[in-house]
């Protein structure tokens, strides 16, 4: 695993109390992160108030949702103990919760972040109809069967292409990311269609 | 197969939001589309002259009637198209050479030209069904579709693990939020492919001229014309004049020979002149197509009857096409599919209301914040004022005089009941619910009302297919919404046992 991911996975394991981080983290479409309040609503039960932190990273990463409140910063993390509020933080989890707001890992937390910018909402709202628009051509073009044939597929594929990118783009973790997957997509058919435009 | 929570999460959010930003212009098309499927029938019970079931004229009396309106030159080119019941003909007589174009709406009994335009109700329905009177309607409906569908595919990966259970799990017991979302899920999956079919045919329709552009620029140079060729909708060769006058044949008898070759026995929908008195002068004759099947018009020489062809070449695309929208229009299976679509399209619309209760319940059950407080109110007012304004526009229909711009006082009708049912919703003086309820009760009435008074004063009409059709269908809408006005009115007293959360919009203590 390169470098900062490693070290920040493994920072965010040790660490059991970090609630002024108000974004959920995640690495690899894992959770590995904190689970605020805005989260929270995918909680079944538990939770109710308190940060959910760090230990569920691996039951998360595998798809479940948290079932209950950890408890933050020491003793059971599961179990009725774990119910209400987080308690006050030590001086430690204060020292570790301040590193990783001001700290060297603070950067790449934000990295890690999922971007909650109007960058994902265009590129969803915009980039997918065109690069469906692309890739219908480019069928229309490059396929090899017969022109009504091409035409037909180019046609009909738009629609499909164009919902499932507006389904798969918002789970991009940045605009970039999105707009880059669209750009992915979109170039080689454009080369396509430039290749036979100008190739003849 | 699982989702992350992440994914869970995301996929829910676009679901939330794809279904609110859409939920009121979709439910405008399904609640619309109501009345469009039954079209046809519309147009024959919104007009009482038309209620006199008479033979119609024949297929000669009315090129006839046609040839004594419009000098026709040689080699013009004539349209002919029927009413599904034969009660009127739209004629298009167009030759490039004299700059001739003109079309005739002629009535199918007497093969006279019609008089003034007696009610719009039929064709305003319709085309509200795809905005088409709001600038870049049909866009915008093609749009709203693939909304649709997105939301769909969403609402699939959110519940694709407890799919199955979906389709049964329903608890009216629950609170409001658990027992909306409830009957959201279960609608929701029972409506799936009805839902997937209209999504994809819809922004197929609506969004036709953009769909085609990329292929159009991208594949064809520009050639517009290349492209309606490769998709199977080019124009046919035409027919040649050869300059040399002919006399023609009986269209009656033209016909008769037309439905031997294709083993048809019913009325001819279109019939087409090309090279109108030449030698060389086509009539295609095309009848009412069968479940799925392509048109098959029937080309004979109009001078000697000589049969020419049968059918055309189908292309990909358009049989495709042609898929997707026999299904669209449920131009199969008869009445039985029509009224399996007007369930379907009801629970749609009852999916598209209880997905904003949900949201509504979920984000903010106080209804705290303004844009909720207005995103209830709208939801109300547009689509239960949609209801009680179609209430409107069928009485109207049946208690305005035959004055001057009558279509026109009934269309206003149906826009001002609307506007006001919308803005009432929006007053403060009663909950939405009850606002909801009254709306429901009030279209009951006025349905109860104009079936009543057709069964009064028309009974004998009701005997024929179309106006029995739209009358089973208004005491439905009048049975569906009685139901749902009066569950909603009882909702409205807390009952027994049961605490209403204090301060809840939807409960009547405080809006």
């Amino acid at each position: 695993m390169p470098w900062p991911f490693g070290c920040v996975k493994r920072r965010l394991a040790d660490d059991t109390h970090a609630p002024s981080l108000r974004r959920t983290i995640f690495y690899q479409r894992r959770r590995v992160g904190l689970v605020t309040l805005g989260v929270r609503r995918s909680c079944r039960r538990g939770a109710h108030g308190a940060v959910v932190a760090l230990g569920l990273s691996s039951q998360l990463g595998m798809g479940a949702r948290p079932t209950r409140a950890i408890r933050a910063r020491h003793g059971r993390r599961f179990g009725a103990g774990a119910r209400g509020a987080a308690t006050r933080a030590s001086s430690r989890a204060l020292a570790r919760r301040r590193e990783l707001r001001f700290g060297p890992g603070a950067a790449v937390l934000r990295s890690c972040a999922v971007s909650t910018g109007w960058a994902r909402v265009l590129a969803t709202l915009a980039g997918a109809p065109a690069t469906a628009a692309c890739l219908a051509a480019s069928f229309g073009r490059f396929l090899p069967v017969s022109k009504p044939w091409s035409a037909a597929l180019g046609f009909h594929v738009f629609v499909p292409v164009w919902v499932v990118l507006a389904c798969v783009l918002p789970l991009q973790r940045s605009g970039r990311r999105a707009w880059l997957l669209c750009a992915l997509v979109a170039l080689p058919a454009l080369l396509v269609i430039g290749a036979r435009r100008f190739g003849g | 197969m699982k989702f992350t929570a992440r994914t869970f999460k995301i996929q829910w959010d676009v679901h939330a939001w794809c279904g609110v930003v859409a939920s009121t212009f979709l439910f405008v098309i399904f609640y619309c589309g109501i009345f469009a499927l039954f079209r046809d029938s519309l147009a024959v019970w919104q007009e009482p002259a038309s209620h006199v079931a008479a033979a119609p004229a024949s297929y000669e009396a009315t090129l006839r009637s046609v040839e004594k309106q419009v000098s026709l030159p040689i080699g013009a080119h004539l349209d002919l198209w029927w009413s599904a019941d034969h009660g009127k003909v739209n004629a298009f007589i167009s030759h490039p050479p004299s700059k001739l174009q003109r079309e005739l709406r002629l009535d199918g009994v007497t093969a006279q030209p019609r008089g003034a335009v007696y009610s719009r109700l039929a064709d305003e329905l319709y085309t509200m069904h795809f905005f088409y009177r709001l600038p870049y309607g049909t866009e915008l409906a093609g749009l709203l579709a693939v909304a649709l569908f997105v939301a769909i595919v969403t609402g699939l990966v959110i519940h694709w693990k407890d799919l199955v259970r979906r389709w049964w799990l329903f608890r009216p017991q629950l609170k409001l939020r658990f027992s909306a979302s409830d009957a959201h899920q279960v609608l929701g999956v029972i409506g799936l492919p009805f839902a997937t079919m209209f999504a994809w045919s819809g922004s197929l329709l609506g969004l036709w001229a953009w769909l085609s552009a990329p292929l159009i620029y991208g594949t064809f140079h520009g050639d517009q014309a290349a492209f309606a060729v490769a998709q199977g909708y080019g124009p046919e060769a035409g027919v040649v004049a050869l300059g040399r006058p002919a006399p023609r044949r009986s269209l009656d008898e033209l016909v008769d020979r037309a439905r031997q070759a294709v083993r048809r026995s019913g009325e001819a929908q279109h019939l087409e002149i090309s090279a109108y008195g030449d030698e060389a002068a086509q009539l295609a004759v095309t009848f009412a197509r069968g479940n799925f099947e392509p048109e098959k018009p029937v080309r004979l020489s109009l001078s000697t009857s000589k049969l020419i062809g049968v059918g055309k070449q189908i292309l990909p695309s358009a049989a495709i096409n042609q898929v997707f929208f026999d299904l669209h229009y449920a131009l199969f299976g008869g009445v039985l599919v029509k009224a399996l679509y007007v369930l379907l399209a009801l629970g749609v619309c009852a999916v598209i209301m209880t997905g904003n209760l949900v949201w509504l319940e979920r984000r903010d059950p106080q209804r705290l914040r303004l844009g909720n407080r207005l995103l209830e109110r709208a939801t109300v007012g547009v689509s239960f004022g949609l209801v009680l304004s179609s209430a409107v526009y069928l009485a109207a229909n049946r208690a305005l005089p035959p004055v001057a711009r009558r279509p026109d006082l009934e269309f206003a009708s149906f826009l001002g009941a609307w506007l006001v049912g919308a803005a009432l919703a929006f007053h403060r003086g009663a909950s939405a619910r009850a606002w909801a309820a009254r709306s429901c009760l009030a279209s009951a009435a006025l349905f109860v009302a104009v079936v009543l008074g057709d069964v009064g004063l028309r009974s004998q009409q009701l005997l024929r297919p179309q106006y029995a059709e739209v009358e089973a269908l208004l005491v439905f809408l009048l049975l569906s919404s009685a139901a749902l006005g009066s569950k909603l009115q009882r909702g409205e007293q807390p009952a027994q046992g049961k605490t209403t959360r204090p301060g809840a919009p939807w409960s009547p203590s405080e809006v």
